[in-house]
């Protein structure tokens, strides 16, 4: 029995002080990254000469230098004030936001040539283009994909702890220097993020499939490599 | 706040200590979650009734949380159910796990990949399956996804980052080595992320030129 209680608490402590900090990182995180998202993704179809090259580096650094680092340079070398949570949300940003950029690049350029083409024929300028006619169809492929890169996000939140910023993995960290266990604590963490990340998978899943269904494919996504090589044969 | 050269100049010879180490982890990792990914794709491909639901569960679990979960659950709780293993094992086994899943999902995407005509063709044959596996699916499987593979190679080569938190000497430890004596945090982890974007400059190089390398005897074949 006592065992039992010793568990529900743990479990309570990590949910309560651990998944809740988690999570409450997430929101803006996201809402900064979706916003760097769509305006590089519109800032890259509109291939300006120079602001396209600068932000393809930007991207390119982002892919290549690890989030840690990224940490790491938004902790010790901005001026966040040593506010864990500040760098965290700063280089959570700055490294989705440049993932975020690429799809919604992507989306828009998913947006049939005939379709923009029309739209210019209409008269539109490109302000109307983007919210009356790309914006609205691009979003199918652009929130599927964006809902996955979310899972990759709520995964970085655990960098945020070596940090300091106080969230499950911290939480979990601190429990097990009080209470000797380990094997408990590091299994309800996993579990919790696997809870949320995977809620999150299936509402991508979904979201891919109601988008196929409307574009009115039913073809599989294959790897781009693999369907070059089966048109090749 | 400003780039300071002359810590670069005073400590690049720790720097370098850290980047090979970097390497050393990165290179032994790409090979053991390749081959571990494998063994995976392979066997879950084989649809052995219990074993490829186990298999579903690890790649699923192993996708969808941190790998610096995973990390600790390895360095800081396997010690406590009587498995005790060096910080350098530790890590390698944790990036390869992690990895190995991801790797595992892209190689059965190549193995799904396969026109259906071809394992039907094997069967006409009369292989065996694993024969089909090994001489007509995987050497059409694998061709397909090495872009992807490479790709991966560089989430490897940031994945290695993490072993600072347990105390592996690798390029960001170094860093913050560095740093805790000089107090340059800019200068100092600037220079440990440009050296960590060149890796990624060479991976992705290396990435393009095979999937063009690729693509080319594809043609070549087809014109044939």
């Amino acid at each position: 029995m006592e065992v039992l209680a010793t568990q529900v608490s743990l479990l309570r402590v990590l949910f309560l002080r651990g998944l809740v900090p988690t999570l409450a990182l997430v929101p803006i995180a996201l809402a900064l990254a979706v916003g760097v998202g769509l305006l590089g993704g519109m800032l890259r179809v509109m291939r300006i000469p120079v602001v396209d090259r600068l932000i393809w580096f930007y991207i390119y650094l982002m892919r290549g230098i690890p989030m840690l680092v990224i940490l790491f340079l938004a902790y010790y070398a901005l001026p966040t004030g040593n506010d864990p949570r500040v760098a965290a949300t700063l280089a959570l940003v700055a490294c989705h936001g440049a993932y975020m950029i690429e799809i919604f690049r992507s989306g828009f350029e998913a947006v049939t040539k005939g379709q923009r083409e029309a739209a210019r024929a209409l008269g539109m300028n490109f302000w109307q283009r983007m919210t009356l006619v790309i914006l609205p169809q691009a979003v199918l492929v652009i929130v599927p994909a964006a809902v996955g890169q979310l899972i990759i996000l709520v995964k970085d939140t655990a960098l945020t702890s070596i940090i300091g910023y106080v969230e499950i993995t911290r939480m979990g960290r601190n429990l097990m220097q009080t209470i000797m266990m380990p094997v408990p604590i590091f299994l309800y963490i996993a579990i919790y993020y696997f809870a949320v990340c995977h809620l999150l998978k299936l509402i991508a899943n979904r979201l891919e499939h109601a988008t196929r269904v409307r574009l009115g494919s039913t073809e599989r996504a294959a790897p781009a490599t693999a369907r070059a090589a089966g048109g090749a044969r | 706040m400003t780039f300071e050269w002359y810590v670069v100049a005073r400590y690049y010879p720790l720097l370098l200590k850290g980047l090979l180490l970097t390497i050393k982890f990165a290179s032994i990792s790409v090979v053991t979650a390749l081959l571990f990914g494998l063994l995976i794709a392979v066997l879950q491909s084989l649809r052995v009734p219990v074993l490829a639901r186990l298999l579903d569960w690890y790649v699923v679990f192993f996708r969808e949380t941190p790998l610096l979960v995973q990390l600790y659950f390895i360095y800081y709780a396997l010690p406590s159910l009587g498995i005790l293993l060096s910080a350098g094992l530790s890590g390698v086994l944790a990036i390869t796990l992690n990895e190995g899943a991801f790797i595992a999902e892209i190689i059965r995407g190549g193995i799904q990949g396969v026109d259906s005509g071809q394992p039907e063709a094997a069967r006409a044959l009369a292989m065996t399956r694993l024969q089909a596996m090994r001489l007509v699916i995987m050497p059409q499987a694998l061709r397909n996804v090495i872009p992807s593979l490479v790709g991966q190679s560089s989430y490897v080569l940031k994945d290695t980052s993490l072993l600072s938190v347990i105390a592996i000497p690798e390029l960001l430890s170094q860093a913050g080595y560095i740093n805790d004596k000089v107090l340059s945090p800019l200068t100092v982890f600037l220079a440990a992320a440009a050296l960590y974007v060149l890796l990624f400059f060479i991976l992705d190089t290396a990435g393009s030129v095979t999937e063009a390398r690729l693509s080319i005897g594809e043609q070549k074949r087809w014109k044939f």
